[in-house]
């Protein structure tokens, strides 16, 4: 029949039309520099330092923990310091990109506004003129062209997009109560206060009470919980398990009750401060102030401790040279599953897990999405972000959209293989189809799709990690090195790492006498 | 059934066929209803009246039609035939043909009607002649009950399927052509099926190849007819100059004396009463400033508050920031557009930049002693920046001391609230106000907002020769009746876009 001959043929046509799009699509899979990191792993024989290089301060490890270590350092004096990293420039899980459209951020792309605990931050803030000044009741006032433009969220269910992440298309009025009384619960743990007065959940988290009542709390998933507490419905636990995911790459049945909670009832102010290339653009202003400090790319292999001074050896990036760096005292601001395999004397702790995660850069063509964030309600991804959204061009024409997907499938080594085993062509076909029932010109938009793995991504806040005496132990410094990292907070924010690399450097300043 | 074992196999499947026809046709028959129902309410607007006589004239052109049938006496099927291609061209091609016929509203309800109708007498033929050419293939208590039934099943199929799949997945174009279609290939199966009761099939197959083609062909370049016809969309006037640039569509209609420009499809001025407008807009200020020499025009790339600001002796320079050098382009050489702006753009005195205002405010250094505000209307979350305190602290860096601005804000009958939150806004960054409106005939009452850091001077020297303008009318232009006065509103911010927010609100509800 003519009827199904037509259709065969349309089908054929169309699937010739959009695999012939689908590789039109460029991209490849890039940084994150694992093959470097295994080296580390998989070193058979120490390697012996061929010149060694002296400095004051050694800061190994250059995310947002180790930035701020070195700038504490150098405005209290430290004239030379040395920040050694992996990559070949710094920022961590803040790093970024940039090409002709605009910066792009590949992994944190924004910090919610400060409450009043998080003094490193507001100090910081009001260092890189982020805060501008303050209000007659002494609040902070931010800059407007960083916090978040509206429309800040949108989530697309069944079809069309809502306003907001919270779900309400298709909610009862029953699941709307019980969100509804949700939210008034957070609300009440944001006033409560421990035995010791202080708020059950803070940042900096360790300001938080130790009170054994709340702290009970982080023996138990989220998921458990919500069970206890009678929170059941399907939008609300859909919307705590994309929170958790989005906040520490592991849902509701992975983290713990403290943790998750944490992130609903830590913070006063729901604004966020967001820039095109997300928080690498407080890199680039951190490592503008950091102007006369040295940047080294190599990978650390040993930090030891020997006649008064720190000994860090790195591996050159080639590989095939290795140098040593004598300082009076060290930064450790590398994260702990390296820590433990480079700093000598360091016990290995049980418990540590690591999120691992994709992020996709896309190349869009044409007018941006009006969103900053948008989340698709049936997907295993956490959405994208849209790096001109804070652009005030009137007609925005082209932009990045940067795709989140934490890979807590499986349990993380099984889920890190997977992916280190996935080809490019895999990742890019998945985020098109994904991205497709909301943008169903996607084909037509994107013309270029970027992939990063980040096979340890954050620290995952599991029952009892936050609680337990390995995270306490990891905050100790050893010897002429001090430790910064938000892997020993338990929660991988830019708010720990800030207060993390603080109190590293005031350590080290009491350590060479100058505090 | 006993009769089905007796019957040969090539008539039991005839007989299937033409019940499978009904039920197609039935759909189809209401399909091309509701398209011509959906297109009235578009342009018409009042979609119950439109609905309601769409429905009347079409079933009563049914029962036109139902009528008719008994004088077809000879070839059943051929004439059968003939119908179907019928409906399929003339139904298939309504919708375009209607869209075409948008520009002018007297000529649509002709059209329209006259389609509805010929369709309905078509489709009013359908069934009488189904009904005749089955009557001897079934028992009559089978004929009516089948063939009523799948009449009224196709009638529910079409009334799904027009809301939820074709207006959304095709639009109303290519659902047209697309029911034209099977409504020909009904017309050509019969052909194929009853080709030996027709003497002359071979014609009807040429006529039934030709209609195919002419509704595939429709369908196809349904995209190109749309664009064709969007020229009719900006009202009753012939397009003379359209153009799409990176930032917008520019449209220029002239119907008689009145020259009108559309951008993106919002009227920016008639020619008729644009001094109303322009004069509303840039005198209050002008003719305030102690001495304007230094001006500045954000946006109004078409040069007529420019026309205006020139009218002061005393201007050395006019700054105009407009984002579309297309625009700037045109008003600066098509003859028609000069004589309307009387050449302000190329005056040795205007200085035209063509940039974004929020990127070109960072660079400059320059004080103006006024500000002219002529932004498009805050319909995108980016437009509505230009809208923000954001936008009016930046512009503070580009006034001097006691200079005035004016923006142009809506309307504050339609969107009470959106001009009342500029106003707001301006308030909350430290200017002193004076809102005021005018009636522009093509606009409607239109709002503009006059700010100043300093207390607002008293005494003004206004050019003379104005056609509109004068401290008398700006006195009323500054009373706002109750419908229209102020209302507590949130300032709009980059962070909230309180404004684009109500601003949809306000005006969605004055769109279909």
């Amino acid at each position: 029949m003519m009827h199904r001959r037509t259709f065969i043929q349309t089908g054929a046509a169309a699937c010739l039309a959009s695999c012939a799009k689908t590789s039109a699509i460029t991209g490849s899979i890039i940084g994150a520099n694992h093959s470097a990191g295994h080296r580390l792993r998989d070193m058979k024989s120490v390697p012996v330092p061929v010149r060694t290089i002296k400095t004051d301060v050694v800061i190994a490890g250059g995310g947002i923990s180790g930035l701020i270590a070195a700038l504490r350092l150098q405005q209290a004096g430290v004239a030379d310091i040395t920040i050694i990293d992996l990559e070949n420039e710094p920022g961590g899980n803040s790093r970024c990109s940039s090409n002709a459209i605009s910066p792009y951020p590949w992994g944190a792309h924004y910090v919610p506004v400060p409450g009043d605990e998080a003094t490193e931050v507001r100090r910081l803030f009001e260092e890189l003129g982020v805060i501008t000044g303050h209000d007659a009741a002494g609040r902070p006032i931010y800059e407007d062209t960083h916090l978040c433009a509206d429309q800040q969220e949108r989530l697309f269910v069944r079809g069309v997009w809502q306003d907001g992440l919270g779900p309400t298309v298709g909610v009862s009025s029953n699941e709307r109560a019980e969100m509804n009384r949700f939210t008034a619960r957070m609300n009440e743990m944001k006033l409560a206060r421990g035995r010791d007065g202080r708020r059950p959940f803070c940042i900096p988290v360790d300001a938080s009470s130790r009170d054994a009542e709340w702290l009970a709390l982080d023996a138990m998933t989220m998921e458990v919980w919500m069970e206890k507490e009678n929170f059941r419905c399907e939008p609300l636990r859909w919307y705590v398990n994309y929170c958790c995911r989005d906040d520490y790459g592991a849902g509701i049945a992975q983290v713990s009750a403290w943790a998750a909670l944490h992130y609903f009832a830590s913070r006063d102010e729901s604004d966020v401060l967001t820039w095109p290339e997300g928080n690498g653009w407080l890199v680039k202003r951190i490592m503008e102030k950091l102007r006369g400090v040295k940047f080294q790319q190599a990978v650390v292999y040993r930090m030891t401790e020997e006649g008064g001074s720190v000994l860090v050896d790195g591996l050159s990036p080639s590989g095939n040279e290795a140098i040593r760096f004598q300082a009076r005292a060290a930064v450790c601001a590398m994260p702990r599953f390296v820590v433990q395999r480079v700093v000598a004397d360091l016990p290995l702790l049980e418990n540590l897990h690591y999120s691992p995660w994709m992020v996709a850069n896309m190349t869009w063509r044409g007018e941006p999405p009006p969103a900053w964030d948008n989340v698709f309600r049936e997907s295993a991804s956490l959405g994208y972000v849209v790096a001109t959204h804070q652009s005030l061009h009137p007609y925005p024409q082209n932009s990045m959209l940067t795709y989140y997907q934490p890979l807590d499938h499986a349990p993380p080594p099984q889920a890190r293989q997977e992916a280190l085993d996935k080809p490019w062509s895999a990742w890019r076909d998945q985020v098109l189809a994904d991205m497709r029932p909301a943008h169903p010109d996607v084909m037509e938009r994107v013309t270029q799709l970027d992939v990063m793995l980040w096979g340890h991504g954050m620290i995952r806040p599991v029952p009892g990690f936050i609680s337990g005496a390995a995270r306490k132990s990891m905050a100790q410094s050893l010897g002429r090195i001090a430790f910064a990292h938000t892997d020993m907070s338990g929660v991988s924010i830019f708010e720990e790492a800030c207060t993390r690399g603080a109190d590293a450097a005031r350590t080290v300043l009491s350590m060479i006498g100058k505090a | 059934m006993n009769a089905d074992s007796v019957t040969p196999a090539h008539e039991r499947s005839t007989r299937l066929l033409l019940l499978a026809t009904v039920f197609t046709i039935a759909t189809c028959g209401l399909i091309y209803e509701l398209i011509a129902g959906t297109l009235a309410s578009y342009l018409l607007g009042d979609s119950i009246t439109q609905f309601s006589t769409v429905i009347g004239v079409y079933l009563f052109a049914m029962g036109v039609g139902s009528w008719l049938s008994r004088y077809v006496s000879r070839s059943l099927v051929a004439v059968f035939v003939e119908i179907e291609l019928l409906i399929g061209l003339v139904g298939g091609w309504s919708a375009a043909l209607l869209f075409m016929m948008f520009e002018s509203a007297d000529s649509f309800r002709v059209l329209l009607y006259a389609l509805v109708f010929i369709i309905g007498t078509l489709v009013g033929m359908e069934i009488p002649l189904l009904l005749r050419l089955l009557k001897d293939r079934l028992e009559f208590k089978d004929l009516v009950s089948r063939v009523l039934s799948l009449d009224y099943v196709g009638a529910l199929l079409a009334s799904l399927l027009f809301p939820l799949v074709l207006v959304p997945h095709l639009g109303l174009m290519r659902s047209s052509f697309l029911f034209g279609f099977l409504n020909a290939i009904v017309g050509l199966i019969a052909l194929f099926m009853l080709r030996k009761e027709i003497r002359w099939w071979r014609g009807l197959l040429a006529q039934a190849l030709a209609v195919l083609v002419a509704l595939i062909a429709g369908f196809v370049f349904s995209e190109k007819l749309m664009e064709f016809s969007e020229h009719g969309y900006y009202a009753g006037e012939n397009v003379i100059l359209s153009k799409s640039t990176p930032y917008q569509r520019i449209v220029l209609t002239r119907h008689r004396d009145d020259l009108r420009l559309y951008l993106n499809g919002n009227l920016q001025f008639s020619s008729r009463d644009e001094y109303r407008y322009h004069e509303s807009l840039v005198h209050p200020v002008m003719s305030r400033v102690n001495k304007p020499s230094r001006i500045l025009i954000l946006g109004g790339g078409d040069g007529l508050a420019m026309r205006e600001v020139l009218r002061y002796p005393e201007v050395v320079n006019v700054t105009l920031v407009d984002l579309d050098p297309e625009m700037t382009r045109m008003f600066s050489s098509v003859p028609m557009l000069t004589a309307l702006n009387q050449n302000s753009l190329t005056s040795s005195r205007a200085h035209v930049i063509n940039a974004d205002a929020f990127t070109w405010l960072e660079t400059n250094h320059e004080k103006f002693d006024a500000v002219i505000i002529d932004f498009p209307d805050p319909t995108s979350f980016s437009l509505g920046k230009l809208y923000t305190t954001t936008f009016y602290q930046r512009l503070q860096r580009a006034l001097t001391p006691d200079a005035l601005m004016v923006v142009q804000t809506t309307s504050p009958l339609v969107a009470r609230h959106s001009y009342w939150c500029v106003d707001a806004t301006l308030r909350s960054c430290g200017f002193q106000t004076v809102p005021y409106h005018c009636y522009v005939p093509s606009f409607g009452e239109w709002g503009f907002i006059m700010a100043s850091k300093q207390p607002m001077p008293t005494e003004t020297h206004l050019a003379p020769d104005l056609k509109f303008f004068t401290n008398e009318v700006f006195v009323t232009e500054q009373s706002f009746s109750p419908d229209m006065s102020r209302v507590d509103v949130e300032v709009n911010k980059l962070n909230n876009q309180a404004l684009v927010r109500l601003f949809e609100k306000e005006w969605g509800r004055y769109l279909p």
